[in-house]
């Protein structure tokens, strides 16, 4: 009882003094930060830590400084007064917010900052309180900078262990500490591009930290390294984050780069303590930045506003950019050999129908890529919610798929030939309706340029497809259909423009020659698929598809027969197309996974397999490897392989240099091969990747190769850049 | 119209690019000026072509501007740097109605009550001066050699606070990097963390 008296009394009259330094704090000149002292418990516990909170409530506009303040100012600092055998840790800085002062970027605090400090109590506490003092140095800024000092203390009485409680202020710290950056879950590293002042951070972790964000931001430690003002671009690709910054004033090249990762995520910003370990020199590393840009952040000279720090419209521009790259992408598929066949299609339709109606014509395409694009997007979006191994062209790895497009091309062709002519039915399903004058047949001719496109990914589709698969579904569908508007804008264009139609041939007799020479892409088409399928499926696959070629085309010349007959008679042919369809789809989907585990052995034409193991272990010995990952069904794949890879000269620099050459073949699911292409940003073949040995980084070829250019960029010697910090003279 | 903004995010980027990359760099030509001195005298770097030159940043209502005013630490180096022939120019990019800024003839008041001893004073309220070094804060000190080759640029010295306390235990960099100059040898430390107060730029340039 004494004792609660005599804590009561001390307690009153400890009151009486903080008022009274209260009172007399008022007569100072007016501060622009208020600064108290907190603690999360009711009481100081002998042998535990406890933990207080320097508050720094900032006056509106204005701001404090982080413990790296950036292109001017000053941190605050601590200096503690406290009983003997207490001691301080050291502060734990929440996240800063970017604070603009074009041309400068600063780093710092508005408003209410919770600074907070773990103050560890020796074993034998004097007394039955305990005052925890010290003075507070800032640097408070907002046109001008004021340095102001701040004295606090707190008195708190001492418990017996098991004593003391939370306190009134324990939700405030609670929520400070949840402010403070935790250490990143994965790992990261910087390249150097010392020419141009370039310094790439990638960001390795986990799906569930990096997926989804939407503006990335790396705030350094230390002065002299990284440019403050510097915009930074950053670009995801899955469990890959890379963020592109500038060098700042001293080119310094740590070791370890420190700092931490702000990652904003549906405008939330979360704070990761990094420390970038040095990669090799070079902007080669990994994947390039692209996509997306984001957002200025950083403000550089350009940052306009102070008061809107970390949050901006960079989601909204990257994904605008993204759009822009689906379109340009979309745009350049239509030069792509795969599509050909297709176009050819198109073209005689132009031909044949010169009088008018091309802009509705054109417009109908249009409608049957966009509504292509738009069902590709739905399947990816309900297949990305499965955990399915799938990318780009995944399409092409069923053999069923790949045997239905087979059997199209095969019926197109027999159309085109003149052995059959479709007047309507059930058969129309396919090329009849793309063959069609109008704008159905448009439509239709949309739908099929768009299946047949899949296989063909130029780099721009790649990168989008990767970027899109990382993004919301709204985003995905975006990306998909900017594919879509930049596939079917040349045949637009070409219906809208007179000009460029005029270019089209007259009809003409020619017509009927010109198609039937069509009908011969098109079966190539349908053998170069079967040639597919046979590495999918082996013999049995083949032996399927040519069945279901003999049962179609007789089903076609049934049709044909019948015509005028009545209407049962008529139905047999496209009753037995169908069912020759069906069971041959089903004798291929059957002899595919039969066929699934030996595939990739089978179709690794030179080389050796790829496994992750085994490019892991040579990785790990140091040995230079080239890893070509490819599928039959990939033209610019095959195309690549006979002009540059397999060609003498690259083998045998290959031999002379070591190299060892894998082969991943993604003509059938590969969940490795799947994994690794999203490793490097891409969502489909090809993917040319060359690793130099001796630890470095891979380095990424262009999706177009030629013998010089695989020759150069195999060169085993890589430079490695002089001296890694040119202090100057 | 959609497609323009990452179009003009993309030519922003690239221009912020040109930006970045030109800023100066030590062991490289110093960028040339021409500003208007406290007189009314247009100054050039190029004028002293053969001489050292100190530039200096400063803004007189900057705290860490004052605290090496207050204690003479600033007008020390001045007058040591006239003594050996060196030319220090103090400069002022403050724009006009923000902290710092001042007419020639305030400038010269403020020299002559701080005791100061700058061979001029130079007003660049458009802030040409300071964006071509890449100045950002108050202080801020550059040095170029008699080749124009700049040797130096970073702070004044190594206690980066608003106390005046510090300035005596401090490591003046700037100093250290007239002695060996002075001595034919290179600077040991040329690019040292600036430190003090934002520069109070014209806006939106």
């Amino acid at each position: 009882m004494t004792n609660w008296v005599s804590k009561s009394v001390r307690g009153l009259f400890l009151a009486c003094i903080l008022l009274a330094g209260g009172a007399s704090a008022e007569a100072a000149p007016r501060k622009h930060v208020e600064v108290d002292l907190l603690a999360g418990n009711t009481a100081v516990v002998p042998g535990e830590t406890i933990t207080v909170a320097v508050r720094e409530r900032i006056e509106p506009e204005w701001h404090t400084y982080w413990l790296n303040p950036g292109d001017s100012g000053e941190p605050t600092t601590i200096a503690w007064s406290l009983p003997q055998g207490f001691e301080a840790g050291p502060i734990q800085w929440p996240l800063p917010d970017i604070i603009p002062t074009p041309p400068l970027v600063d780093y710092g605090h508005r408003g209410e900052l919770l600074l907070l400090v773990d103050i560890a109590a020796p074993k034998d506490v004097a007394g039955d309180s305990v005052t925890l003092a010290a003075k507070v140095n800032y640097l408070v800024c907002k046109d001008v900078c004021v340095p102001e000092e701040s004295d606090v203390r707190l008195t708190l009485p001492v418990a017996a262990a098991g004593g003391g409680a939370p306190s009134d202020h324990a939700a405030a710290i609670a929520t400070a500490r949840a402010k403070v950056p935790v250490p990143l879950p994965g790992t990261a590293a910087y390249s150097v591009d010392a020419a141009k002042g370039d310094l790439r951070l990638t960001v390795s972790a986990d799906a569930s930290i990096l997926d989804g964000a939407t503006d990335a931001r790396f705030f350094p430690l230390d002065w002299g390294a990284v440019s403050n003002s510097a915009p930074q671009k950053m670009a995801l690709d899955g469990g890959r984050l890379t963020l592109d910054l500038k060098q700042g004033e001293t080119k310094e090249t740590p070791d370890k780069l420190e700092g931490v990762l702000a990652l904003t995520k549906g405008g939330e910003r979360k704070g990761y303590v990094i420390a970038a370990t040095r990669g090799p020199d070079g902007a080669a590393l990994g994947a390039p930045a692209k996509l997306v840009e984001g957002g200025a952040s950083g403000g550089g000279i350009a940052a306009p506003r102070a008061d809107t720090p970390a949050v901006n419209d960079g989601g909204v521009s990257s994904v605008g950019l993204a759009i822009l790259f689906a379109f340009i992408g979309g745009a350049m598929l239509n030069l792509m050999p795969c599509v050909f066949p297709v176009l050819a299609i198109k073209a005689l339709g132009f031909a044949k129908k010169s009088e008018g109606g091309h802009v509705q014509q054109g417009f109908a395409y249009l409608g049957g890529v966009l509504v292509c694009f738009a069902a590709l997007a739905a399947l990816l979006a309900v297949l990305r919610e499965g955990s399915a191994a799938f990318g780009w062209g995944f399409q092409f790895q069923s053999p069923a798929f790949v045997l239905a497009l087979a059997i199209l091309f095969f019926v197109m062709g027999l159309s085109l030939s003149g052995v059959v002519s479709f007047g309507g039915g059930l058969m129309n399903a396919g090329d009849a309706l793309a063959r069609k004058p109008g704008n159905a047949g448009y439509f239709f001719t949309g739908v099929l340029a768009a299946v047949a496109a899949t296989p063909c990914t130029a780099p721009f589709m790649g990168a989008a497809i990767g970027y899109a698969l990382t993004q919301p579904t709204a985003v995905l569908a975006a990306v998909m259909l900017g594919l879509g508007l930049g596939f079917a804008a040349p045949v637009v264009l070409l219906s809208l423009s007179p000009g460029l139609q005029r270019v089209l041939p007259k009809p003409g007799a020619w017509m009927e020659t010109l198609k039937q020479v069509l009908a011969f892409p098109l079966y190539a088409t349908a053998a170069w698929l079967v040639w597919v399928l046979s590495i999918q499926t082996g013999s049995d696959g083949v032996m399927a598809a040519a069945l279901a070629f003999v049962a179609v085309g007789f089903a076609a010349w049934l049709a044909g027969k019948t015509a005028y007959a009545p209407l049962r008679t008529k139905l047999v042919a496209p009753v037995l197309g169908v069912a020759a369809f069906a069971v041959s789809l089903s004798l291929a989907e059957t002899a595919g996974s039969v066929n699934m585990a030996a595939t990739s052995e089978k179709a690794a034409l030179s080389g050796e397999t790829f496994t992750k193991a085994r490019l892991d272990g040579l990785v790990a010995d140091g040995k230079p490897v080239f890893v070509n990952l490819t599928a039959a069904w990939c033209i610019t794949c095959k195309v690549n392989e006979r002009v540059a890879l397999k060609s003498d000269a690259v083998a045998d620099a290959f031999a002379k240099r070591g190299i060892i050459y894998l082969v991943g073949d993604w003509t059938s699911r590969n969940p490795e091969i799947t994994d690794l292409l999203q490793k490097f940003g891409r969502a489909g073949v090809p993917l040319y990747l060359f690793y130099p040995g001796g630890g470095q980084e891979p380095r990424v070829l262009p999706q177009i190769l030629t013998v010089g250019l695989v020759l150069d960029e195999t060169k085993t010697k890589a430079k490695i850049a002089g001296p890694s910090s040119n202090k100057g003279a | 119209m959609s497609f323009l903004k990452p179009l003009a995010v993309l030519f922003a980027s690239a221009a912020m690019t040109v930006a970045a990359t030109a800023a100066p760099e030590v062991g490289k030509p110093a960028p040339d000026f021409s500003a208007t001195d406290s007189n009314g005298k247009t100054v050039k770097l190029s004028d002293y072509r053969g001489k050292t030159v100190v530039l200096e940043w400063t803004n007189d209502g900057c705290p860490y501007v004052q605290k090496h005013y207050s204690t003479k630490n600033m007008q020390a180096l001045q007058k040591d740097a006239a003594a050996k022939g060196i030319v220090w120019l103090s400069v002022i990019s403050s724009a006009s109605g923000e902290q710092g800024a001042v007419s020639g003839a305030e400038a010269n008041t403020l020299s002559e009550k701080r005791g100061a001893a700058p061979a001029a004073v130079l007003l660049d309220p458009q802030g040409k001066v300071g964006r071509a070094y890449d100045a950002r804060t108050t202080p801020h000190m550059f040095i170029v050699n008699g080749d124009g080759t700049l040797v130096y640029m970073g702070g004044i010295d190594d206690k980066p606070t608003a106390m005046t306390s510090d300035v005596k235990a401090a490591k003046n960099y700037v100093r250290a990097a007239l002695d060996e100059l002075a001595a034919g040898k290179p600077v040991a430390t040329p690019v040292t963390r600036p430190y003090g107060c934002s520069i109070k730029y014209k806006h939106s340039s």
